[in-house]
């Protein structure tokens, strides 16, 4: 049965040839349709992102397409990073700045207060010898100048 | 020809400074003068004085108010130039 069926296209054999080559064709003309469309999709798609950056996708003077875009946004890219990096670094010492700031505010603020209540005290007590006659001398004069952390004239 | 001649074009480069600015406020230098420390009472022993209670502790109140300013703006200008001002008991 196979046998006889050869034997029958063996005498078609040219039209079969034909319609072989043909259903090949349209198959490749359908890929190619959809192969252009594709490569504009994605030109397209290039021009796009390229405006984006500012830059041109097409061609220019001897530089092949893409090339001065991908130039532009490799810059970009680079310039992103290297302002994260120097904002990093700047606020890293903004805040070591403050801190040492902080700490020598903090020692000096002790110290005044240490002082003037150190001084505070000695002008009680001459305060309180002068209290009943209410003639002052030296010691109160010296306590005054401790309360206001001056040095006595001369 | 040489206008013809192949040659590679280099892209342009991006040339941009990074956007990181250290703002640095400082104060007018009359603000950043240390606290004025005159000389205070004389402490001679010949001095006595008689002085009612009322005076004396407002003397006492003033002294105390002095000190207190003083100390604040020399640490105020201490926090915005670090090591200006050398604080209670200098000139």
């Amino acid at each position: 049965m196979i046998k006889s069926l050869f034997a029958k296209l063996r005498g078609d054999m040219a039209f079969i040839v034909l319609v072989i080559v043909a259903a090949v064709g349209a198959w490749q003309y359908v890929e190619a349709g959809q192969a252009r469309a594709d490569r504009d999709d994605l030109q397209h798609r290039a021009e796009l992102i390229c405006a984006r950056s500012g830059a041109d996708f097409a061609a220019k003077g001897k530089m092949a397409r893409g090339v001065a875009c991908a130039s532009t946004i490799a810059g970009l890219a680079k310039f992103k990073a290297n302002s994260d990096e120097l904002a990093a670094t700047t606020l890293a010492q903004a805040l070591a700045d403050h801190d040492a700031r902080q700490n020598n505010d903090t020692r000096a603020a002790r110290a005044a207060a240490e002082a003037a209540s150190s001084a505070a005290q000695r002008m009680e007590m001459a305060d309180a010898n002068a209290e009943r006659t209410n003639l002052v001398d030296r010691d109160w004069f010296r306590a005054v100048n401790g309360v206001a952390g001056l040095r006595p004239a001369h | 020809m040489l206008a013809c001649a192949p040659h590679t074009e280099a892209p342009p480069a991006v040339v941009s400074t990074p956007i990181v600015v250290k703002v640095k406020d400082t104060p007018p230098a009359e603000l950043l003068a240390c606290a004025e420390r005159p000389e205070g009472l004389p402490e001679d022993p010949a001095l006595i004085a008689q002085i009612p209670t009322a005076i004396r502790a407002g003397i006492i109140r003033l002294a105390r108010a002095f000190a207190g300013n003083a100390d604040r703006a020399d640490r105020l200008v201490n926090w915005n130039a670090p090591g200006t001002c050398a604080g209670r008991g200098s000139k």
